[in-house]
């Protein structure tokens, strides 16, 4: 059955199809939906669902204070040791959690890369704000442990913003370029598990940064991109008399290491990303 | 160290493929298994790049290639219309507003709050058609997923396209379904070893994808009397060919209306069978049987037997009062067993062909003659038909 009347019409709305705020639009709901969806399901078969995300730091923290303080009475020197220990814990799990679920976001959702047109950005970015949405509920219960644990409010605490947007842009980049890793080599999943491990111990989580020998061993621990947002953590919010980052790394290396790597990791990101983005859907 | 040496095999789908479909055209595409029709759609949805050329779409552009993209299980089947209506392009706040009437749509109102893992697989396929259906665009490309849930709700999905349609949007449809290529598509297209084999008339396409499939299955020896069927009680007879002839005994694939059908089998016996004798049935594309005469005997005497080694050819004339569509042929042989009557003698083997003609001199598959004769009815006065 033709239909010759059909033929000659062209079709309306001027090549391509969607102008640039058309696609933010877009780009944003993307993220968005498919962040709550993975939010919310987490929680769905659960009896006390959203519960769960006050409870669970509630306990993890109870725990990890319970064995630090009063079984292996670690840091006892340390002032505030516990409230210290609790808020590194929210920002390193916040640091593997989302660094994980973003290198594995597009494997997880290949059937939406190869069903659909989405902004390939917009795949890991939605896996790292899902992972936000637990962030934020620990910041809140971890503060809530910090004043319970004797810390005070002080003004300093209004910097905090700066150290969450410091770790959700190392986060992000982490997190685009391991997704791009990952969903061309499986074997990057292998090894991001290793490295997060030796991230956790070679980052000041459970011990301040100065207490590493100063030489060396200090300026290769100073490379880590955390390790400046540790230390800042301490100071701004538990322990005013702790050494800021360039008192603690000891010298213009060890203070400038953490943020050129910073800017390598961002660099790889880009090239990692460009040559892989366009052809995601087929390497799912 | 032993490493796994990644392997790739560089595939040149397509080559050359330049075609242009018009605004308020409902395109069809078809092709054998690997012909590159769904990696098209890809390419033209812009979820695959191209090596080398230009896609250029005007309008908006939801490919629907899967259906109930973004489902998931454990969420309320509300949440998840609004999740597969923004994966198909609509805003949230869009998505949000169409709830409803995807929900009304697919019939699924009172199962709204209720998980879309409690709900039926019918039940989630018609909340995805509904959804595809909502998002409106001007330009769709479908995947073979055209024709989902119980015959009502067909219906009501072949109305919602039919009403696209009229209101000037254009659909790209990929998909194995002939009749459903002749009876939507304006035009069509077929794709072989990716290239395009032929463009046009869909008639003629689907006519030609038939053919082309049937060169495909002789060429590969696709036989159904396979040797699982040749050791156990099928093993009588093979039918080593069979399909719908002309005039002069030439393979075709496609017959004029009301032009007698002949079919012709040739049989390769490998045991003594008694009373053996040719089953036909045709079926329309919905797999309707339209036509199942009774066994026909072989052989005229009674007793008398095929031998092994025979070759017999069989030649049967139908008449043809099949509408213009898709019809599959089944032809098998019977053999006749004192005890246990007429059993099976060897495996099936299914003729598809096609009528050619317009679909629209009625619904249905059979074209039986009718009058109507109109009595006892007043003459009327004014304008009436001449």
């Amino acid at each position: 059955m033709s239909n010759a009347s059909a033929a000659a019409e062209p079709i309306g709305l001027g090549p391509n199809r969607v102008d640039r705020s058309e696609r933010r639009r877009r780009f944003l709901d993307l993220v968005w939906i498919a962040a709550t969806t993975e939010f919310r399901r987490r929680y769905a078969e659960s009896v006390l669902g959203y519960a769960w995300l006050v409870l669970q730091p509630l306990m993890l923290f109870g725990v990890l204070y319970l064995v630090f303080t009063r079984v292996i009475r670690f840091g006892g020197q340390i002032p505030d040791y516990a409230a210290m220990l609790l808020l590194n814990i929210v920002f390193f799990y916040f640091f593997r959690e989302a660094t994980t679920s973003a290198m594995r976001s597009f494997v997880a959702r290949g059937s939406i890369v190869r069903s659909v047109r989405v902004p390939p950005l917009a795949i890991p970015l939605s896996a790292i704000l899902a992972v936000s949405f637990i962030f934020a509920t620990n910041l809140v219960v971890g503060f809530g442990w910090v004043i319970a644990l004797g810390v005070s409010p002080r003004l300093s605490w209004l910097l905090l913003p700066v150290l969450v947007l410091y770790l959700v842009a190392l986060v992000t980049v982490l997190g685009i370029v391991l997704a791009a890793s990952f969903a061309r080599l499986r074997d990057v999943g292998m090894a991001w598990l290793p490295v997060l491990r030796l991230l956790f111990y070679a980052s000041p989580v459970v011990f301040p940064f100065e207490l590493i020998p100063k030489g060396f061993l200090r300026d290769v621990a100073a490379i880590n991109p955390l390790s400046p947002l540790f230390v800042e953590l301490r100071t701004w919010v538990i322990d005013p008399a702790a050494p800021h980052w360039p008192e603690a790394a000891g010298s213009t290396f060890a203070t400038l290491a953490p943020f050129v790597s910073f800017a390598l990791i961002c660099v790889a990101t880009f090239f990692a990303y460009r040559g892989t983005h366009g052809r995601i859907a087929e390497r799912l | 160290m032993p490493l796994i040496r990644e392997r790739y095999q560089r595939l040149e789908v397509f080559t050359g493929i330049d075609f242009t479909v018009a605004k308020g055209e409902f395109f069809g595409i078809v092709g054998r298994n690997g012909s590159g029709k769904s990696t098209l759609l890809k390419v033209i949805a812009g979820i695959y790049p191209a090596d080398a050329g230009r896609v250029e779409i005007h309008g908006r552009l939801a490919p629907v290639l899967d259906l109930g993209v973004g489902f998931n299980p454990d969420l309320p089947t509300r949440d998840n219309a609004v999740i597969n209506g923004v994966m198909l392009g609509l805003s949230s706040r869009q998505a949000r507003a169409r709830t409803d009437a995807i929900l009304d749509f697919a019939e699924l109102h009172e199962f709204a709050e209720m998980r879309l893992k409690n709900l039926s697989s019918g039940m989630k396929v018609r909340l995805a058609f509904a959804s595809m259906l909502q998002t409106d665009p001007d330009v769709m490309l479908i995947d073979e997923v055209l024709a989902v849930g119980d015959k009502a709700f067909q219906e009501k999905c072949a109305e919602s396209m039919a009403e696209r349609r009229r209101r000037g949007k254009t659909v790209v449809l990929v998909t194995h379904a002939m009749p459903a290529v002749e009876r939507l598509c304006d035009r069509a297209m077929l794709l072989e070893d990716g290239l395009i084999e032929q463009i046009g008339d869909p008639g003629t396409v689907a006519a030609r994808y038939l053919e082309v499939n049937l060169e495909h299955t002789e060429l590969a020896g696709e036989s159904p009397a396979d040797e699982e069927a040749e050791q156990g009680s099928l093993g009588f007879v093979h039918i080593a060919s069979a399909s719908l002839v002309d005039g002069a005994g030439q393979r075709r694939a496609t017959a004029t209306p009301e032009e007698p059908l002949e079919l012709a089998a040739t049989l390769e016996v490998t045991r003594p069978i008694e009373g053996a004798a040719l089953q036909i049935e045709i079926c329309n594309d919905r797999g309707g049987r339209m036509f199942m005469p009774p066994p026909m005997p072989i052989l005229d005497a009674e007793g008398s037997r095929l031998r092994a080694g025979d070759q017999p050819t069989l030649r049967l004339e139908i008449e043809n009062r099949f509408l213009p569509g898709s019809y599959t042929a089944r032809l098998s042989i019977l053999r006749t067993s004192r005890h246990r009557g007429e059993l099976p003698a060897s495996r099936p083997v299914e003729v598809p062909f096609v009528v050619s003609g317009s679909t629209r001199r009625g619904a249905g598959s059979m074209a039986l003659r009718h009058a109507l004769v109109v009595e006892n009815l007043a003459p009327r006065t004014g304008a009436g038909v001449g």
